[in-house]
C-alpha cells in the first residue's frame, strides 16, 4: 500500500512541476519572429515591406497634392485630404493629411529597423544580406527626412522600440540632418549604382545623393547639394529622357506609358500614378478632379522664344491669360502638364464656362478653376483594366536644377556646368536655349533657374519646398487665388482667398493622438 | 417576500481572446500583425447583489428589486500608443478597475377586475452607471472617446462650447476678441479655452459627454374586456448624449458628400440677424465647426409606443353555421407614438443622413379558423 501511495505522490509532483508549461499553449498556426527569419525569402519579404512606404503621385502620400498647398494649384475633395482647408489656414492638430504621413512613415521606420535587428537569423547569401541591410538603413533616413521636411526636428528612431518604452522626444532640426546625412552618405558606397530593371525601384547610390541634395538645398548648405548632385551626375548613370519618336514632344511622352522606361527616373514608385487618371482627369472623361493648376503657375511659363509674359507687356499678357496656347506659342512643357478651358482632350471639349455640361467649373469632381492638370495623364488609362503608371519621387531633371542653383548660389554662376545644364533642360523639352546675354548676372540667372523650376517641375510638389526654402511662403500665399479668364466678363475668375501665417504655417503640426498618446512630444510654433 | 443577497467573484472571459499574450508576425513581410503581452492575466468581477421579491394579493402583484455593485479587476485595454513607435496595432494591458453600480425593478400583475376584465402589466427599469475607478497611465484617448479615472468607459472627449460667435465678439475690422480658431468668423461655434492659454487649441479638449443612457426602461399592459383585448408595449431611455453629424450637421460640406440643407436647416442656421440659431453660419468648408464638441449634442432621452394593438375575437355561432370556428379582427400599429426632444434622427437609430429611420407600421387584420 506505502508503494502505492509513494508512486501517486512522485506522479502528482512530477505532473505539478510541469504545470506552468502544460498550461502555456502557443497558438498553433502563429508565426513569431522566433520561428520566421530563416531564408532568403524572408528577407526579401521583409525588406518588401520597408518598401511599400514609398509615397506616389496620386496614392499613398499623394506627393503631387503637395502643388495644392502652394500657389501651383487648388484642391477640393477633403476625401482624399484636407488640402484646400491647409491653403485657407484652416488646418489643426487634427489635420489628417499629416497625421497620415506621422503614422506612416514611422511604421515605415519600425519595420526597417525591425529588418535590421532580425535579418542576420535568415541563411542567405552574405554579401545580398549586406546589401539588403544597406537599403534598410538607407530607406530608414529617408522617411526620417521625408518627415523633417514637414514637421521641422522630429525623434530620429534607430530600434524597434518596445511599447511600454515608446515616448519618444523630439530631436533638434539638426540632428535630424545631421543623422540623414551621415546615414546615407554612409550607405551609398554600399549600394549599387544600378539595379537590374525589374528592380530598378530599389534605393540605389544615385537615390542617397540625390536625396542628400534635395535635403541641403533645403536647408541652404548649397556646397554639400552641390556636391551630392555632381556624384549623381558623375555616375553617368541618369540622362534627360529623350524619345525616339520624333513627332513627339520627349518631355510630355516622359509621363506616359511610352517613357515609362527611362533613364531620367532616379527614385520612384511603382504604380505610384496608377489612379492618376482618376484623380486628375476632367469629369467629362471620368476623372475626378482632386487638383486644379491656377492662372498664376499657367501664366509662368515662358512663351516659345524663350520670353516671359510679364517682359510681353500687359497686351501680350492679356492674350495669353485669355488664351493660354494662343498660336501655339508656348513653352511645350506648360502644353504637357495642363488642359486649358476650349482644348478638346479625348474628344471631350473642355467647356468649363458653359452653362451645362460636365466640365463645368466649380461642379463636384470638375475643375475649380477652369484648368486641370495634365502631367501624369495617360489616355490609355482611360478605360484601362490594370493601371500602373510609376511615379517618379526624384528624377534626374531635378538633380540637375538642385546642381545648377546650388552653383548659382555659391556665387559661381558663371559655371559653364549652369547654361550647360539648364540648355540640356530645355531643349529636351523643345525649348530655345538660354539667352545668356540677357541673363548675365547672378540674381538674372536665379530669376531664370526659380522658374525653370515651376516650368520642369509643376504638380510633382517641388514648389511646396521651394516657396519655404526661397522664404517666399508668405507672399505667394496670402490673398486671392484666380482660374481660367472667364468669357462673360473678360477677367479670371476667383477660386478662393487664402491665408497663410508663415510662423505656423511653415511646417505641419504634429498630430493631436501624437501628443495624447506621448506627453514627451511637443507641438510646433502657433499650433 | 423573500431577501436575497449574494456576493461572487469570477474571472471574465467575454470579449477576450486566445492567445492575448504572444506577439505575432505575418508570414509573408514578417510584418506584426498582433501585438502580446507575456504579463496579461484575465480579468476579474467581484459582484455583489441584494435583492427583495415581494408577492402580495396571493402573487398576483410581484415586485423583484435588485441592488448591484459590480467591479471588475484588471479590465483588459489597449492603451494609445506613440505613433513613433511605429506599431502596426496596440497592446493589451491589464489596466484598471471599473465599477458599474445600478439597480433594477421590475413588476409583474395579473388579475382580474370584476367578471369580465382581466388586466395584466409588467413594467421594468433599470439604472445602471458606471464608472473608472483606476487606469494604468491613463488617460486614455483615441479621437473622440476618452478613458480616464472618474469618467464612464467610453465618454465623449471634445471641446466645451457656449454657442456660436456673434459679432459682438470681433471688433470692426474682424479681429477676435476673445481666443478663436484661426479664420473664425460670426457664426462659427464658439469654442471655450479651458486650459486658459488665451489660444483654442488641443488642451482644450476634455471629457464632455457619455453616449450611452443610464436609464433604461420598458412597460407591457395588457387590458381585455369581453372579447376586446388591448395590448401595448412602452419603451425608453433616460438622457445620453447623441452626436448630430454629417450632413444633418453641416450640410454643403463640399469636403464631404456636400448635401442640400434640408427646409429645417434652411430656418435654423446662423444669420447677423439669427443669432440664437441652432446651427452655424452656412459655409462649404467648416473644417473649424467639424470638431468634437458638445455643440452638437442633443439629448438622447426618449419615450416610445413600441406597439399597440386592439383585438376583438368571437365564436359566434352565426359564424359557426358557415363554417367558421373563431374570428379575430385586429388593429396594430408599431412605433405609432414617440416622445423625444431629437429633431432629425430617430432617438433608437439615430446615426446620420444616411441612416434608415426606424418605420412606424399600422396592420390591421383578420385571423379566420377553419
Amino acid at each position: 500500500m506505502k508503494k502505492i501511495y509513494a508512486v501517486i505522490f512522485s506522479a502528482v509532483m512530477l505532473t505539478c512541476s510541469s504545470c506552468e508549461k502544460f498550461l502555456t499553449h502557443d497558438d498553433p498556426v502563429s508565426v513569431t519572429d522566433d520561428n520566421w527569419w530563416k531564408t532568403e525569402a524572408n528577407a526579401t519579404g521583409a525588406l518588401g515591406s520597408v518598401y511599400a512606404g514609398l509615397p506616389g503621385g496620386s496614392s499613398g502620400r499623394q506627393l503631387m497634392f503637395l502643388s495644392a498647398l502652394s500657389d501651383e494649384a487648388v484642391a477640393r475633395q477633403d476625401t482624399r485630404g484636407a488640402y484646400e482647408a491647409y491653403a485657407k489656414g484652416l488646418q489643426n492638430s487634427s489635420w489628417d493629411v499629416a497625421l497620415s504621413l506621422w503614422q506612416d512613415d514611422y511604421k515605415d521606420i519600425r519595420r526597417a529597423c525591425r529588418f535590421l535587428e532580425n535579418v542576420d537569423r535568415c541563411y542567405m547569401d552574405s554579401s545580398l544580406k549586406d546589401r539588403y541591410k544597406y537599403e534598410a538603413r538607407a530607406m530608414r533616413a529617408y522617411y526620417h527626412m521625408e518627415m523633417m521636411l514637414f514637421f521641422g526636428g522630429i525623434p530620429i528612431v534607430t530600434k524597434s522600440l518596445e511599447p511600454a518604452n515608446s515616448n519618444t522626444t523630439r530631436n533638434s532640426e539638426k540632428e535630424v540632418y545631421d543623422f540623414v546625412v551621415s546615414e546615407l552618405t554612409e550607405c551609398a558606397p554600399h549600394l549599387p549604382d544600378v539595379y537590374n530593371n525589374n528592380e530598378a525601384w530599389r534605393i540605389s547610390s544615385g537615390v542617397c545623393w540625390a536625396l542628400i541634395a534635395k535635403l541641403a538645398m533645403f536647408y541652404k548648405q548649397y556646397e554639400t547639394a552641390k556636391v551630392a548632385a555632381k556624384k549623381v551626375i558623375d555616375q553617368n548613370v541618369y540622362a534627360l529622357y529623350r524619345s525616339t519618336n520624333t513627332k513627339v514632344n520627349s518631355f510630355a511622352e516622359l509621363f506616359t506609358y511610352a517613357g515609362e522606361l527611362n533613364k531620367e527616373r532616379v527614385f520612384f514608385r511603382d504604380n505610384g500614378c496608377s489612379n492618376a487618371w482618376r484623380t486628375f482627369a476632367p469629369y467629362g472623361v471620368g476623372g475626378q478632379t482632386v487638383v486644379s493648376p491656377t492662372m498664376k503657375v499657367v501664366n509662368s511659363f515662358e512663351t516659345l522664344q524663350g520670353r516671359t509674359l510679364q517682359e510681353l507687356g500687359p497686351d501680350s499678357l492679356a492674350v495669353y491669360q485669355k488664351d493660354p496656347f494662343y498660336k501655339n506659342n508656348r513653352d511645350p512643357r506648360l502644353v504637357a502638364s495642363v488642359l486649358v478651358p476650349g482644348q478638346i482632350y479625348e474628344k471631350d471639349t473642355l467647356r468649363p464656362f458653359a452653362s451645362e455640361g460636365s466640365d463645368r467649373i466649380g461642379i463636384l469632381n470638375s475643375t475649380a478653376t477652369g484648368f486641370w492638370v495634365k502631367k501624369y495623364l495617360d489616355p490609355k488609362d482611360r478605360n484601362g483594366a490594370s493601371p500602373s503608371l510609376d511615379y517618379m519621387i526624384i528624377r534626374y531633371a531635378e538633380v540637375l536644377l538642385n546642381y545648377v542653383e546650388s552653383l548659382m548660389e555659391l556665387g559661381d554662376w558663371q559655371n559653364a556646368d549652369v547654361i550647360k545644364h539648364l540648355n540640356d533642360i530645355r531643349t529636351r523639352a523643345g525649348m530655345p536655349v538660354v539667352d545668356v546675354v540677357k541673363y548675365n548676372t547672378q540674381e538674372k540667372l536665379r530669376q531664370l533657374i526659380r522658374r525653370e523650376r515651376t516650368a520642369e517641375l509643376a504638380f510633382e510638389g517641388a514648389r511646396f519646398y521651394d516657396i519655404r526654402r526661397w522664404d517666399i511662403l508668405g507672399d505667394v500665399m496670402n490673398g486671392q487665388v484666380y482660374g481660367a479668364v472667364d468669357p462673360a466678363t473678360g477677367q479670371p475668375v476667383l477660386v478662393e482667398t487664402r491665408s497663410c501665417n508663415v510662423q505656423r504655417d511653415f511646417r505641419y503640426p504634429i498630430p493631436l493622438n501624437e501628443l495624447l498618446a506621448n506627453p514627451k512630444m511637443t507641438q510646433n510654433p502657433l499650433y | 417576500m423573500k431577501l436575497r443577497a449574494s456576493y461572487g467573484q469570477l474571472g471574465n472571459e467575454s470579449d477576450v481572446d486566445l492567445y492575448q499574450y504572444q506577439t505575432t508576425i505575418n508570414s509573408g513581410s514578417g510584418l506584426e500583425t498582433t501585438y502580446g503581452n507575456p504579463e496579461l492575466s484575465w480579468e476579474t468581477v467581484n459582484m455583489s447583489d441584494v435583492g427583495l421579491d415581494i408577492g402580495l394579493f396571493n402573487n398576483k402583484l410581484e415586485i423583484v428589486v435588485d441592488y448591484y455593485n459590480k467591479l471588475t479587476k484588471d479590465i483588459i485595454l489597449r492603451p494609445p500608443l506613440s505613433y513613433t513607435g511605429g506599431f502596426e496595432g496596440k497592446v493589451p494591458v491589464n489596466a484598471g478597475k471599473l465599477r458599474n453600480t445600478g439597480w433594477e425593478a421590475s413588476v409583474n400583475y395579473n388579475g382580474n377586475i370584476g367578471k369580465h376584465v382581466s388586466v395584466s402589466f409588467r413594467p421594468g427599469v433599470t439604472y445602471n452607471k458606471n464608472e473608472i475607478v483606476s487606469l494604468l497611465s491613463g488617460p486614455y484617448v483615441s479621437s473622440t472617446t476618452i478613458q480616464r479615472e472618474g469618467g464612464p468607459y467610453g465618454g465623449i472627449f471634445g471641446y466645451k462650447t457656449a454657442g456660436l460667435l456673434q459679432e459682438s465678439d470681433f471688433d470692426k475690422d474682424g479681429n477676435p476678441l476673445i481666443p478663436v480658431l484661426p479664420g473664425a468668423k460670426p457664426g462659427d461655434i464658439k469654442y471655450l479655452d479651458i486650459s486658459g492659454n488665451k489660444i483654442i487649441d488641443g488642451s482644450d479638449q476634455t471629457l464632455i459627454g457619455n453616449p450611452i443612457a443610464r436609464l433604461n426602461y420598458f412597460a407591457n399592459f395588457r387590458v381585455a374586456y369581453k372579447n376586446f383585448d388591448l395590448e401595448f408595449l412602452l419603451q425608453g431611455t433616460g438622457k445620453s448624449d447623441v452626436v448630430l453629424a454629417g450632413m444633418l450637421a453641416l450640410p454643403m460640406d463640399n469636403s464631404k458628400d456636400g448635401g442640400v440643407p434640408t427646409r429645417f436647416y434652411a430656418d435654423n442656421y446662423w444669420t447677423p440677424q439669427r443669432t440664437n440659431a441652432m446651427f452655424p453660419r452656412l459655409n462649404t468648408l467648416p473644417t473649424n465647426n467639424k470638431l468634437s464638441s458638445d455643440f452638437w449634442f442633443q439629448n438622447g432621452a426618449y419615450m416610445r409606443v413600441k406597439y399597440i394593438q386592439l383585438g376583438y375575437n368571437t365564436q359566434a355561432d352565426c359564424l359557426k353555421r358557415i363554417g367558421i370556428r373563431g374570428l379575430r379582427v385586429y388593429v396594430n400599429a408599431q412605433n405609432p407614438i414617440t416622445f423625444s426632444k431629437l429633431k432629425l434622427t430617430d432617438p433608437e437609430s439615430q446615426g446620420d443622413q444616411w441612416t434608415y429611420g426606424i418605420m412606424k407600421a399600422f396592420i390591421a387584420g383578420i385571423n379566420v379558423q377553419l
